[in-house]
C-alpha cells in the first residue's frame, strides 16, 4: 500500500513539474501567434489600406482580434489594448505567459499602429516581427530547460516524498 | 458607423439639420445648419488631432495620399478637408502635419435634386452630355448623383468614375447611396484612369464623375465622348464666364451647361453649349 502511494506521489510531483513549464510553452505558442498575426495583418494594412481595426480582426491571432474588437470611434488602438490587456492579463488568461520584454514590444506595437504613414507603419511591423522573434527563440530554449528542471525536481521531490513515508 | 454618429460620440450632441462642422484648434466648434451657424465648445489642440484620428478609423497610413490632397471621404461620403502643414518636398506634397483645422462636409443624399435640369438632358428621346456648374457647397454633388440614380433607373447604363467616393461611397465595393440599379463605380483612383478604364470594361452609355479640371480629366472625357458616351460631369466656377475661362475644361465635350445658384441645388441658368 506505502509502495503505491509513494509511486503516486513520484507520478503526481513530475506532472506538477510539467505543468509549471506549461507556461514556457504557452509562451511559445502565444508569441508564434502573434507574428503569424502581424504577418497577415501587414498585406490587410500595408497592401489593401484597410483600416487598423479590421486588420486586426483579420489577423487570426486572438489577442490581436481581441484589441481590433475593442476599437471604437473614440477609442484608439492604444486604449484598446490597454482593455484588452487588463481582460487577458489576470492569471489564466490569454497573455498572462508573456514576460515584460515581450509586453513592452506589445506596448511599442500599439502605440504607434494606425498613427503614421505607410513606411513608417511597415518599418514598425518589420521591427516589432523581428522583436517577437528574438523572444520567441530565446523562449523555445527555454522551453527545453524549463521541461527539463521542472520535470526533474518534481521528480525528486516526489522520491523524497516517497522516501519518507515509506 | 456613420460620419454624424461618430461626430456625435466625439463632440457630443448636434445640432439638427447639420451642413457642415468646422473644427478649429484652440477656437470653438463651428456647425453649418439648414437654419443657420451655432457654436459650440472650444476644441483644444489634442482632441483636434484624436478626432482626427478618430475619424480616420485609427488608420493614418490608410488615408496618407489623400492627406496630401488636404481631404478624405468618410464611408458614408462625407469629406473631411484638412489644413494644417503641408510637408513638400519641391512641388510634391509629401505629409500633412501640424492638423489646424478640420471642415467636416455632410453628404446629402436628397431625391429630386436635379428635378430643375432633368428634364433638359434629353433631346427628344437623345440624351445629351451635360457640364453642372457651380460655387462650392451649392449641391453640384448631390444633383450629379441624384441624376445618376434617374438615368440608371431609366435604363441607361450609368458608370460613375468617382476619384474622392462623394458619389457613390462606395465601402468595400458597394455603394452607401442609392446611385441606380444600372451603375457601375470605380472610385478611388484619378478620373482619367477610372474614365478609361471603365470605357473597356464596362461599356458605359453614360460616364459620371464630378470636379473636373485637370487637362488629363478633359483630355479622358473627350476620348470618351468620342466613343459615343454621354458624360456628366460638374465643375467649379461663378459663372458660365468663368467657365469658359477655365482652360482645363475642354466644353465641346458637352451639349449643355447647368449653373446652379443663389442658393444650395437651385438651377439658376441652363445653356446649351
Amino acid at each position: 500500500m506505502r509502495f503505491v502511494l509513494a509511486l503516486c506521489v513520484v507520478a503526481g510531483c513530475t506532472l506538477s513539474g510539467s505543468a509549471m513549464a506549461g507556461a514556457a510553452r504557452r509562451r511559445v505558442r502565444l508569441l508564434e501567434a502573434l507574428i503569424q498575426g502581424i504577418g497577415r495583418m501587414r498585406p490587410h494594412m500595408i497592401g489593401m489600406f484597410e483600416p487598423v481595426g479590421r486588420a486586426l480582426e483579420a489577423s487570426g491571432c486572438p489577442l490581436l482580434e481581441a484589441v481590433g474588437a475593442q476599437m471604437q470611434p473614440g477609442v484608439g488602438v492604444s486604449e484598446a489594448w490597454a482593455v484588452a490587456r487588463r481582460a487577458e492579463g489576470r492569471r489564466g488568461g490569454g497573455i498572462d505567459a508573456l514576460t515584460p520584454e515581450d509586453t513592452e514590444i506589445l506596448n511599442r506595437l500599439f502605440d504607434q499602429l494606425g498613427e503614421t504613414g505607410r513606411d513608417q507603419q511597415e518599418l514598425l511591423l518589420t521591427g516589432v516581427s523581428a522583436a517577437l522573434e528574438r523572444n520567441l527563440e530565446a523562449a523555445r530554449k527555454r522551453v527545453g530547460e524549463a521541461d527539463r528542471l521542472y520535470i526533474s525536481l518534481g521528480a525528486l521531490t516526489g522520491l523524497m516524498i516517497a522516501l519518507i513515508l515509506i | 458607423m456613420r460620419t454624424l454618429e461618430r461626430l456625435e460620440a466625439l463632440l457630443g450632441a448636434l445640432p439638427s439639420g447639420l451642413l457642415e462642422v468646422r473644427l478649429r484648434s484652440g477656437k470653438p466648434a463651428q456647425y453649418r445648419c439648414a437654419d443657420g451657424e451655432r457654436f459650440g465648445e472650444v476644441i483644444p489642440p489634442e482632441r483636434l488631432r484624436a478626432i482626427l484620428a478618430a475619424l480616420a478609423d485609427h488608420s493614418l497610413y490608410a488615408r496618407e495620399a489623400e492627406l496630401k490632397q488636404g481631404y478624405f471621404t468618410m464611408d458614408d461620403g462625407c469629406r473631411v478637408g484638412v489644413c494644417g502643414r503641408l510637408v513638400c518636398d519641391g512641388e510634391r506634397p509629401t505629409a500633412m502635419a501640424d492638423i489646424g483645422s478640420l471642415c467636416v462636409r455632410v453628404c446629402r443624399e436628397i431625391r429630386g435634386a436635379c428635378d430643375g435640369f432633368y428634364g433638359a438632358l434629353f433631346e427628344g428621346k437623345s440624351l445629351r452630355s451635360a457640364l453642372i456648374v457651380s460655387g462650392p457647397g451649392l449641391g453640384k454633388t448631390t444633383a450629379l448623383r441624384d441624376a445618376a440614380r434617374r438615368l440608371s433607373e431609366d435604363g441607361y447604363n450609368v458608370c460613375i468614375a468617382d476619384e474622392r467616393h462623394e458619389l457613390a461611397a462606395c465601402a468595400q465595393g458597394v455603394p452607401a447611396l442609392d446611385v441606380g440599379p444600372r451603375t457601375d463605380v470605380m472610385d478611388g483612383c484619378p478620373k482619367h484612369i477610372a474614365v478609361t478604364r471603365l470605357l473597356r470594361a464596362a461599356s458605359p452609355q453614360v460616364i459620371v464623375t464630378d470636379e473636373i479640371g485637370d487637362r488629363r480629366d478633359a483630355e479622358a472625357l473627350q476620348e470618351a465622348a468620342r466613343c459615343g458616351v454621354r458624360i456628366l460631369a460638374s465643375a467649379h466656377a461663378g459663372s458660365l464666364e468663368q467657365l469658359a475661362a477655365r482652360r482645363n475644361v475642354y466644353l465641346d465635350v458637352f451639349d449643355l451647361a447647368v449653373l446652379l445658384g443663389d442658393e444650395p441645388g437651385r438651377v439658376k441658368e441652363i445653356r446649351a453649349l
